[in-house]
């Protein structure tokens, strides 16, 4: 057996099984007296065994940035869709440019998808290096998705006028929450909320991010709570804390008594049925401390929670210009701080977190503050 | 000790011959809406995209860039992904095109690499860092089809028979192109640490 043969021979058994066993036991025996192979294969070796350049630490979280803006502006684009045609003259339409075709990308063609996403050409849409600031190369295909965005909130900003004038002829304002797939706050950026199932309207070949419905959550003097479920504890042993307006699970929103103790961090309330409900504040830690998320009052279960008004929505998926990434928590979610202040006064979360995190997969901004 | 080494760890967990299922699960999930998933797909393998892009274009930033990209394209093309072929055999294409697409475009082009004089010599070969740095120049010194097919088996962990249905060429051809790969590599190591 010469060297060539031995060489292919073992190079192939790298990379599966050899179908020839014999073939590869001799070349073996070749390689123990022949320097030439066995420096060959100890070179394999080492290329083997060498590390894969490592990417900058940031890299992924800048991929996920890059990615929740794009469900975001999915949504936003699937809600302007949804909405009626634009009664106001001039209006804009946007429509998106088309990404890369599967087959180009790889994948297999299938002719049931229906719309591709692509609120930004794939090709331009790169997510920005060191702090976090779009190159100039990729501040085109930013602008536009945030045109989009803005287009698409003046849309469903004319539903929300509509949805309000629904309210005051009657409809319960859960309903108004559910049919408001994208919610907006004056003066402040789009903040895409939770559609309903049944009225979600995402493309075919996106993944139905953002479709689930919301938590059943609470909000108490401003800090949001999850329901723990039926408690057995005692209401002589609490004291009133206040009130809060909610639905809860559907029933009528109305004002309801929150119990609780002094010490305790849980919160509780009675529901139609005269059940004792256990709440308890959505946290996360983050460099040493603890934060509870805050959140304007929701109607009732099934609402996500929103940042709070006095906390200035941010514009781009990387968060500014109103908050500044920090760094990645132990779970890899990234947390940011308000662009003029610290962490110490509150973090904010990107929106689509996974369902496990704190922010249970929230399609909004989330804004937590110091637990007292 | 290397064998301990963190980043050897890492490497371990970066390169893909293992687990599909895994992969398949997240992709599954993923596909149902779960952001989570779908991250935990991109730091699984962020790392050997960049590698491939890397090794394709000789410049940091080119890599990164393409990374971006191919996760976006990946994102978007979840719903139309069959499930045919393993996730790693699909993000190989989907990064190799990206890759070539670019330089279509006319959008990066790679930076030239001479074989003889940009392989350095790998000083301590127990330096991770070092070793790296000579491994990853030799890759860029490989011709494109063998560096190609070496990715694919080596990098992505495909079957010869993967990597050809993948690069359009006979499963021989795999076969060879990943042997003269690994004799090109041994080489310019060899050459670089002031062999023959």
């Amino acid at each position: 057996m010469d060297c060539y043969e031995a060489q292919s021979l073992m190079s192939e058994a790298l990379d599966g099984p050899n179908p020839d066993a014999v073939k590869l036991r001799a070349a073996r025996r070749h390689r123990t007296t022949c320097p030439e192979c066995h420096a060959f294969m100890d070179t394999v070796a080492l290329v083997k065994r060498a590390p894969l350049p490592e990417p900058p630490a940031d890299l992924a979280d800048r991929v996920m940035a890059l990615v929740r803006f794009d469900v975001a502006a999915e949504q936003a684009r699937a809600a302007a869709a949804a909405a009626p045609a634009p009664e106001t003259p001039g209006q804009a339409v946007v429509e998106p440019p088309e990404i890369a075709s599967d087959a180009e990308i790889g994948c297999a063609a299938d002719s049931t998808a229906g719309p591709r996403l692509g609120a930004v050409g794939a090709t331009t849409l790169t997510a920005s290096r060191g702090k976090g600031r779009p190159r100039p190369a990729v501040l085109a295909a930013w602008m536009g998705a945030a045109a989009l965005l803005v287009v698409s909130a003046g849309t469903v900003g004319m539903m929300g006028i509509r949805l309000m004038s629904q309210e005051r002829s009657g409809l319960p304002s859960q309903e108004i929450v559910n049919k408001a797939t994208v919610q907006t706050d004056a003066g402040s950026a789009v903040q895409p909320a939770a559609p309903l199932p049944a009225e979600s309207s995402a493309p075919s070949s996106a993944p139905a991010a953002s479709v689930s419905a919301g938590p059943n959550y609470i909000v108490f003097n401003g800090t949001a709570y999850r329901l723990v479920g039926p408690s057995a504890s005692s209401k002589g042993q609490m004291s009133s804390l206040g009130t809060v307006t909610t639905s809860l699970a559907g029933g009528a929103s109305r004002s309801r008594n929150v119990l609780g103790t002094a010490v305790a961090p849980g919160v509780y309330v009675e529901n139609d049925q005269g059940e004792l409900l256990e709440f308890q504040p959505l946290e996360r830690t983050f460099d040493g401390r603890t934060y509870r998320l805050r959140s304007t009052d929701l109607p009732g279960f099934g609402a996500w929670p929103v940042m709070p008004s006095g906390i200035a929505q941010p514009t781009s998926a990387d968060g500014s210009p109103t908050l500044t990434a920090v760094s990645a928590d132990p779970s890899g979610v990234m947390i940011y701080r308000q662009t003029s202040s610290t962490v110490s006064v509150g973090i904010a979360v990107a929106p689509g977190t996974s369902a496990s995190d704190a922010a249970g997969g929230n399609p909004n901004w989330t804004w937590w503050t110091p637990a007292p | 000790m290397v064998a301990n080494h963190p980043l050897l760890t890492n490497v371990k967990r970066s390169r893909m011959r293992a687990k599909p299922t895994d992969d398949t699960a997240l992709l599954d999930a993923a596909r149902a809406g779960d952001l989570g998933a779908f991250e935990t797909l991109v730091r699984e393998h962020t790392r050997t995209v960049f590698a491939h892009a890397l090794r394709f274009f000789g410049d940091a930033t080119a890599a990164e860039d393409t990374v971006q990209e191919v996760w976006i394209k990946v994102y978007r093309s979840l719903g139309s992904f069959d499930g045919r072929a393993r996730f790693s055999t699909w993000l190989y294409q989907v990064t190799r095109n990206t890759c070539l697409d670019s330089v279509r475009a006319g959008a990066r082009r790679p930076v030239p690499v001479d074989p003889i004089t940009d392989v350095a010599a790998p000083g301590d070969l127990a330096d991770d860092v070092a070793l790296t740095a000579s491994v990853e120049q030799a890759m860029r010194a490989l011709s494109p089809e063998d560096r190609d097919a070496f990715s694919a088996v080596a990098l992505y962990g495909m079957s010869y028979a993967e990597a050809a249905e993948i690069l359009g060429v006979p499963v021989g051809t795999v076969k060879s192109r990943t042997f003269r790969a690994r004799r090109s590599l041994a080489h310019l190591l060899n050459l670089a640490n002031g062999g023959e």
